[in-house]
């Protein structure tokens, strides 16, 4: 199975009838077990993309789809999103359950496969706490776990790191390079960050600025399990100084405008 | 500053040291715990001394003993028990009436664009009009009985329940509706697991509002038309002039009141273990 872009465009119409084109023209396959990174100045459209992937916004044109799929079977889909979008009602453990809920697994196997999705990102014995009883790190990782226990053919993440220190966020890249090898989901994982995207991806997806195209697609020919090792470090840092080089531009710009706009 | 630093320069007396301490501390009032009971027993006290010794007559005035005794006079009688009785029946079934419907009306018109624009003008038209005004029609479309005291009250109780109601549901968070949808949330279950939820809070406190108004209501409704509970009672003595028998039945108010917003607290803290800490 895999995930299919066609000739997607996404234009936003305010109610003054301003046309805002987020997204033009993105044409993208992410195949098996594929970890594809989508980068890009900010305001470019990467939120909007991850959005229409999930279903929660519609594009204006072109299609989305998972082509290969079994008969009778519906592709599932887990998200992590930048501000973990928690319910701050539930237990860490209730969190967990909920994409299990949605998709009718029984009370007890819910339990037991949340309790198993908290033991992976490390967080056994904190079931019962609330989501304001943990830090930023912790709040997140239930996200993570969250996405995790439904088995998704798609993982999107939404920038799951940018909200955390940076420390934490380097434990968490690794931590999270970890959990996607015992997975091996396909993924859509959207960042601002270009060091994490080489760090994680098998492609990573450069976008211009609005209206957010496809300008480059680079694959990172070092295998993740490598890629910590000091032999590997000036390839991947030549990878970020390539991807940076093919955003620089836009991203000044970018920043110009939000100057003037000031 | 180390020791032997100190040493030497208090040897020639020369730098002195100071030290800082939190300056919030003024903000810190901590009160011990038997405070509160023993203020009371203060108060009450001075008030029986008061009238006791005839500094203010037991007429105007009647000392905590004379109203107490009062009380047990009436309980013997049972006119106590079936006035506090009437008037329990008469809130609890307006309030629940009120809350109830406040509740699902607010999330209806939160959640949904039309019947916002039709219910939202006419509900901010009803909502100022005071309720004690429109009890005599109440009484003439329904009669003088007992629903109308339970609908007087509702109506009280609903505006505020409607109004906190849908605003925490026009307020949800919007992410967590795409968390949850993201997850393959329907509809039904995006209102009762994730709208309502997180609504509560706000929904707790017009419940809390509501609470105080169905007791001002609820009196007010039974002094205009109603021969039993808390409200006539306090009518028929004052008009006797019996004020220990009114006191008795303004202590009575009293308690109702407070194990009123005990029993919200209460159930809040039990509905949302998620907000205590
Ligand atoms: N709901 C919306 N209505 C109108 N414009 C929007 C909306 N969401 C995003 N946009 C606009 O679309 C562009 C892309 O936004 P977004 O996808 O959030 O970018 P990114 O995630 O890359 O920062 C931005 O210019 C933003 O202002
Ligand atoms: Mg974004």
């Amino acid at each position: 199975m895999r995930l299919v872009l066609e000739a997607l465009s996404k234009v936003y119409r305010d109610k003054a009838g301003q046309e805002t084109t987020a997204l033009a023209d993105i044409h993208l396959v992410v195949e098996e077990e594929e970890f594809v990174a989508i980068v890009g100045p900010s305001g470019c459209g990467k939120s909007t993309l991850l959005s229409i992937v999930a279903g929660l916004t519609e594009a204006t044109s072109g299609s989305v789809y998972f082509d290969g799929v079994l008969p009778g079977r519906t592709p599932r889909i887990g998200m992590v999103f930048q501000d973990h979008a928690l319910f701050p009602w539930r237990t860490v453990q209730k969190n967990v359950e909920f994409g299990l809920e949605q998709v009718g697994v029984g009370k007890l196997e819910r339990a037991r496969r949340a309790r198993e999705g908290l033991r992976k990102v490390g967080l056994q014995g904190f079931e019962d706490k609330y989501p304001h009883q943990l830090s930023g790190g912790m709040r997140q990782r239930v996200g993570i776990a969250r996405a995790l226990v439904i088995e998704p053919d798609l993982l999107l993440m939404d920038e799951p790191l940018s909200a955390l220190d940076a420390q934490v966020r380097l434990l968490m890249q690794d931590e999270l390079m970890q959990l996607w090898d015992s997975v091996r989901q396909k993924t859509l994982y959207v960042t601002h960050n270009i060091d994490e995207a080489v760090a994680l991806a098998d492609r990573v997806v450069v976008l211009s600025r609005r209206p957010g195209r496809i300008v480059k697609v680079i694959p990172i020919d070092v295998p993740r399990a490598l890629r910590k090792q000091h032999a590997h470090q000036v390839r991947l840092m030549e990878y970020a100084e390539e991807i940076w080089q093919t955003i620089r531009r836009d991203a000044e710009a970018a920043f110009m405008e939000g100057v003037e706009d000031r | 500053m180390k020791t032997d630093d100190v040493k030497t320069t208090q040897g020639r007396n020369a730098f002195e040291r100071t030290e800082i301490h939190s300056r919030m501390r003024f903000l810190e009032k901590s009160a011990p715990r038997w405070i509160a009971p023993v203020g009371i027993l203060v108060i009450l006290a001075v008030w029986q001394t008061v009238t006791g010794i005839g500094w203010v007559s037991e007429a105007d005035l009647p000392s905590p003993v004379a109203i107490v005794k009062a009380g047990f006079e009436m309980v013997k009688t049972g006119e106590l028990w079936m006035n506090v009785g009437t008037s329990l029946a008469r809130i609890a079934l307006g309030y629940l009436l009120g809350a109830g419907s406040g509740v699902i009306l607010g999330v209806i018109l939160g959640f949904s664009r039309i019947s916002e624009r039709v219910g939202i003008p006419v509900a901010n038209a009803l909502y100022p009009i005071p309720k004690l005004a429109i009890i005599p029609l109440i009484i003439l479309w329904i009669g003088a009985g007992e629903l109308s005291k339970i609908v007087v009250i509702a109506a009280e109780v609903l505006f505020p329940v409607l109004f906190s109601t849908y605003s925490a549901v026009r307020n949800t968070d919007p992410s967590l509706i795409r968390a949850a949808v993201a997850f393959g949330a329907t509809r039904r279950t995006v209102i009762t697991r994730v709208i309502v939820p997180a609504a509560l809070p706000t929904i707790f406190a017009g419940l809390r509002i509501g609470a105080g108004l169905s007791l001002l209501i609820l009196v007010a409704a039974e002094m205009i038309g109603a021969q039993h509970g808390i409200g006539a009672m306090i009518l028929q003595y004052s008009s006797l002039m019996m004020t220990d028998k009114v006191l008795v039945g303004v202590v009575l108010l009293s308690i109702l009141g407070l194990i009123l917003s005990r029993g919200l607290v209460q159930l809040e803290r039990w509905l949302l273990p998620w907000k205590s800490e």
